[in-house]
């Protein structure tokens, strides 16, 4: 009893309870001490309960005190007997038990922080045991109480409890709009965006499929220029290109259809398959009313094929009209290219004549034209020659403004290059930043909490090394127990032995004496003796066992007076009858308080 | 989290003032949300497209994208905003406003993302009978307890909920209590790990 | 209670009554071979030559013999009652020592296989179970979603022969939450067999 004592007294001083040096034993604790210990664990376990730490003065306030401090401990699931004597009128072995229960209560926040998970790995394994427990205290609930197969906690969060709403991952090819290259598409494509093309929202088929569909969508926007990248680009992508081409043919055809003005075949195409249903439709009304209008109908049908071919006749008439017109136009095309061939020549030949008119007026007088002309060549060479060394002087210095602005240009290119650069790697850096920043506070706060739950230091090697002493007297016991079992085992083995040996070897006797009582006296008598000694012998070990009985139950009894002393009735019961006095004296001077108010 | 190049450029083009007007960008973000959460086609959105169809069109897949990106990739929105304020050009606003709308809506879309998959039929409840057996066919005299177990189960192929039946005597059904307890004794040791 | 067998059965049996101990032991011998692996001809046939008899007789006494035994089972016949029967239809004494010597040893197995007969629907065999998480799905890259996955075997028994049981593996999966109610519904039925009521119904019938 005195390791557990220790180890209670040890906790009730951890948990802040002014228990003096010389107090080793539950049995000198006194009801002020018990009643503090017993809040300050309540306390710990339950902070805000706001019992009073010590006894007030008053009778009834002191009940009213103990009575809520075992209701207390009855929350906390106590399943022995309490109640407010417990603490106020305590017996050892009660309060023992009351305390061990309370201490083994004492939440061991110190224990588990050291175990704070770090790393990947940790936190995983922690959050799974967070869901787990998340999922294990939250009660069952029937299927129709959940929404779509998910239970969403009061915090926001949510955990899967059944399957019966999951959709397949099915995609569909999605048609976004590209506006940043504008420019490159054609007036077409642009018209097909702006107007026909559905929001990727309605391009799905099943409202399953979106979320799949964006997915894939985002997917394939990655991986394809990797694809193409690596020379990959296989036969499956024209095709599909050409099929996504015909989706949006076909997508736009509604409103192709609709709108006039737009000669494409494939309107064209439309309007025929229309004229085909319609014929089909006056068909089948002439078969109704056939019988009755035949005739009519036949006349009618000769006009009208007479119309028809007349119709075919002037048609063909008119083909040829057009052939003629085309080949009267080309013709005239060809004769207008001639005719401004033709005077392209005149003008030319018209140009030599001049020239040649002017060199039939010098030749009269041909050597001083000669030479005049000679003097004016030359002239015009020094000419020459005086605007290339001035066009020489002006380029040089231009030439060399040019090279300078050139090179002045580049460098500041490559020092703006230079400064993208040097901001691309800031930003890079500051994000980086950021995120370490980030990581850093999360750890701090993290540190933070794991190191206010550490401060508090407990004792364990001292517990340790206790039980380790308590399980080595628990085997010495043990061993104890089975010697003496053992021992009694062997006697009672003896003993049975014995009581068989006497079985029988009373019958043998008598057996042989009973047959010769017959014949003999004093076999007779000699059987007699044996019957009365063998009746006195077991009246003696009956009185034996008796004994042995009695002494038995004079240890148990000796034990129940030992236990019984042990809650200390008497000192309780003068306790108690001193705290009725006071009571009844409190309530007297109550009354004659009440009367003399009266 | 990784955005393609069109995406990408959607999302820029979403963060342009000039491109799309605010009250046009909240519009934006109200409807993808609908659509992710509640599986409502976005009407407002067809509205907004009589001018400048192609833009409208181009950000809102661009906004659903991304939304559904960084739901599926657990984004943490700090990251997000500074993601939108220097690598799409988002002023300060809007990118607080995307933000706030993915952090208000997040365990939203990823319990719908989390829809998507297949698993194997979900146990979600269990019924017994517990019958005497008296008499068969080739036995007189039987004289035992016979249950009769039916798992509830929900599949991820229809809506409705099947359920699996098998007989048990009384130790076969002792032998499946044990190991049922034994599981559970595991997930409780795993959750005060 | 005595077994009252009819009379076709009788005159089948009636063929061993007369022969010696050790031709019976032989037959015990053939009736066990036909419990577990079914009729025999060629046996038979070899049986027939040496009592110098139809092979048919031969044939109905071994399924006599089985189906003596198998009703007595069926019955649940004490030793003492099916010594009487035994008796009540003409075998001598040491026939019948013989006879109880062989309905003793077999009555558990048979008694064992014909509880089994009786219903074919699926019997729970065996469960094995695992715990994980899902850690990442295609559509939702970051989650922890505790599952636990079942894998129930289910026994179906349709005759005697031991080749006959089928098996079937039923893959199941739930979570945390439903686990614990699952075990809680079938820890619940287990206790209501031991129920003060369905003792009483367990004593009624008996």
């Amino acid at each position: 009893m005195e390791e557990v004592d220790n180890i209670i007294i040890h906790s009730l001083r951890q948990v802040g309870c002014d228990i003096e040096e010389d107090v080793d034993s539950l049995k000198h604790f006194s009801t002020e001490l018990i009643i503090e210990a017993a809040v300050r664990c309540l306390d710990v376990i339950h902070p805000g309960l706001g019992l009073p730490h010590s006894l007030p003065d008053s009778m009834s306030a002191r009940f009213r005190v103990g009575a809520s401090i075992a209701q207390a401990c009855k929350n906390l699931g106590y399943s022995g007997d309490i109640g407010y004597q417990t603490f106020l009128y305590s017996g050892e072995t009660d309060i023992r038990r009351v305390f061990v229960f309370l201490i083994e209560k004492l939440p061991k926040e110190s224990e588990k922080s050291i175990v704070e998970p770090i790393g990947r790995i940790g936190l995983l394994e922690k959050a799974v045991s967070e869901t787990v427990k998340k999922q294990l205290t939250s009660p069952w609930l029937p299927r129709y109480c959940r929404r779509r197969g998910i239970r969403w906690h009061d915090d926001g969060t949510w955990s899967r409890e059944g399957c019966g709403h999951h959709q397949p991952f099915i995609s569909c090819n999605l048609d976004v709009p590209k506006t940043a290259n504008s420019k490159e598409l054609s007036q077409a494509w642009r018209e097909y965006y702006v107007h026909h093309l559905p929001l990727v929202t309605e391009q799905v088929s099943n409202r399953h499929q979106l979320l799949p569909s964006l997915i894939t969508l985002n997917a394939k926007g990655l991986l394809t220029p990797l694809q193409q990248a690596h020379g990959v680009t296989p036969n499956w992508e024209t095709s599909g290109i050409s099929q996504q081409l015909t989706e949006c043919i076909t997508r736009s055809l509604d409103g192709c259809s609709g709108a006039p003005g737009k000669e494409s075949t494939l309107t064209a195409l439309h309007i025929q398959d229309n004229d085909k249903n319609r014929r089909k439709e006056t068909n089948s009304r002439f078969v109704l009313s056939e019988k009755l209008q035949f005739t009519k109908r036949r006349e009618k049908e000769e006009e009208m094929q007479l119309a028809r071919e007349e119709m075919e006749r002037l048609k063909q008439c008119l083909d040829s009209l057009q052939l003629d017109v085309n080949k009267l136009t080309v013709k005239l095309s060809q004769i207008t290219e001639e005719k401004s061939h033709e005077e392209r020549a005149l003008r030319i030949k018209e140009e030599e004549q001049t020239v040649k008119k002017r060199t039939y007026d010098l030749l009269p007088d041909a050597d001083s034209n000669l030479s005049a002309l000679q003097a004016s060549v030359e002239s015009s060479a020094q000419t020459l020659v005086v605007l290339a060394a001035q066009w020489e002087k002006h380029r040089a210095p231009l030439l060399a403004q040019y090279r300078d602005a050139r090179e002045h240009n580049s460098n500041k290119a490559s020092e703006s290059q230079k400064k993208v650069d040097a901001l691309r790697n800031l930003r890079e850096k500051s994000r980086e930043l950021g995120e370490e920043v980030r990581h850093k506070e999360q750890l701090h706060s993290q540190l933070v909490t794991e190191y206010e739950k550490v401060t508090k230091d407990i004792n364990r090697s001292a517990y340790t090394r206790r039980i380790m002493e308590i399980i080595g007297n628990i085997a010495k016991q043990k061993e104890d127990i089975d010697k003496v079992l053992k021992d009694t085992k062997e006697l009672q083995k003896e003993i049975n032995n014995l009581t068989g040996q006497l079985d029988r070897s009373f019958t043998v006797a008598d057996e042989l004496i009973f047959q010769d009582a017959k014949r003999d006296e004093t076999a007779r008598k000699a059987y007699k003796l044996l019957a009365t000694l063998h009746s006195d012998c077991s009246d003696l070990v009956q009185m034996v066992e008796e004994t042995g009985a009695t002494v038995r139950e004079i240890r148990d009894l000796e034990e129940q007076i030992e236990t019984e002393s042990a809650k200390n009735v008497g000192a309780n019961l003068d306790r108690i009858s001193a705290d009725l006095h006071q009571m009844k004296q409190e309530s007297a001077a109550l009354t004659a308080q009440l009367n003399a108010k009266s | 989290m990784e955005l393609c190049v069109d995406i990408a450029a959607g999302l820029r083009l979403l963060g342009s003032p000039t491109a799309i007007t605010e009250d046009c960008f909240t519009k934006l973000l109200d409807a993808a949300i609908c659509a992710i959460v509640d599986g409502q086609k976005a009407t407002n959105v067809s509205q907004l497209c009589n001018s400048k169809g192609d833009a409208i069109k181009e950000c809102y897949a661009a906004v659903l994208s991304f939304l559904i990106e960084a739901a599926r990739h657990d984004a943490d929105p700090d990251t997000l905003s500074d993601t939108l304020l220097q690598d799409y050009n988002f002023n300060a606003q809007r990118s607080e406003k995307l933000v706030g709308i993915y952090r208000q809506h997040k365990t939203k879309l990823q319990a719908a993302l989390s829809h998507i998959g297949t698993n194997a039929p979900h146990i979600i409840d269990a019924s017994w009978t517990l019958d005497y057996c008296v008499k068969t066919t080739s036995l007189e005299q039987v004289g035992s307890f016979i249950y009769l177990i039916q798992f509830h189960t929900e599949s991820c192929e229809e809506d409705c909920v099947s359920s699996v039946k098998f007989l048990c005597t009384q130790e076969e059904l002792q032998d499946l209590v044990w190991k049922m307890r034994d599981a559970v004794r595991h997930v409780e040791k795993i959750a005060n790990m | 209670m005595l077994l009252s067998l009819k009379d076709d059965q009788k005159q089948h049996l009636s063929v061993l009554i007369s022969q010696p101990t050790n031709v019976l032991q032989d037959f015990c011998k053939l009736a066990l071979d036909f419990l577990l692996k079914g009729p025999a001809p060629k046996l038979y046939q070899t049986a027939a030559q040496k009592l110098s008899v139809q092979p048919e007789i031969i044939r109905n006494a071994v399924e006599g013999l089985v189906n003596l035994i198998v009703e007595s089972c069926r019955h649940q016949l004490s030793d003492l009652d099916f010594r009487d029967s035994v008796l009540t239809l003409g075998f001598t004494e040491e026939h019948q020592e013989i006879l109880e010597v062989f309905y003793k040893e077999k009555k558990q197995e048979i008694h064992d296989a014909l509880s089994r007969l009786t219903l074919d629907l699926p019997h729970y065999y065996d469960l094995e179970w695992r715990f994980e998480v899902q850690l990442a799905s295609r559509a939702l890259q970051h989650q922890v979603t505790p599952l636990i996955t079942m894998n129930l075997t289910l026994e179906t028994k349709t005759a005697l022969a031991s080749g006959s049981t089928s098996r079937k593996n039923v893959i199941l999966q739930t979570d945390p939450t439903n686990l614990v109610h699952i075990a809680q519904v079938l820890e619940e039925a287990l206790r209501d067999s031991r129920s003060q009521h369905s003792r009483q119904i367990q004593r009624s019938f008996k």
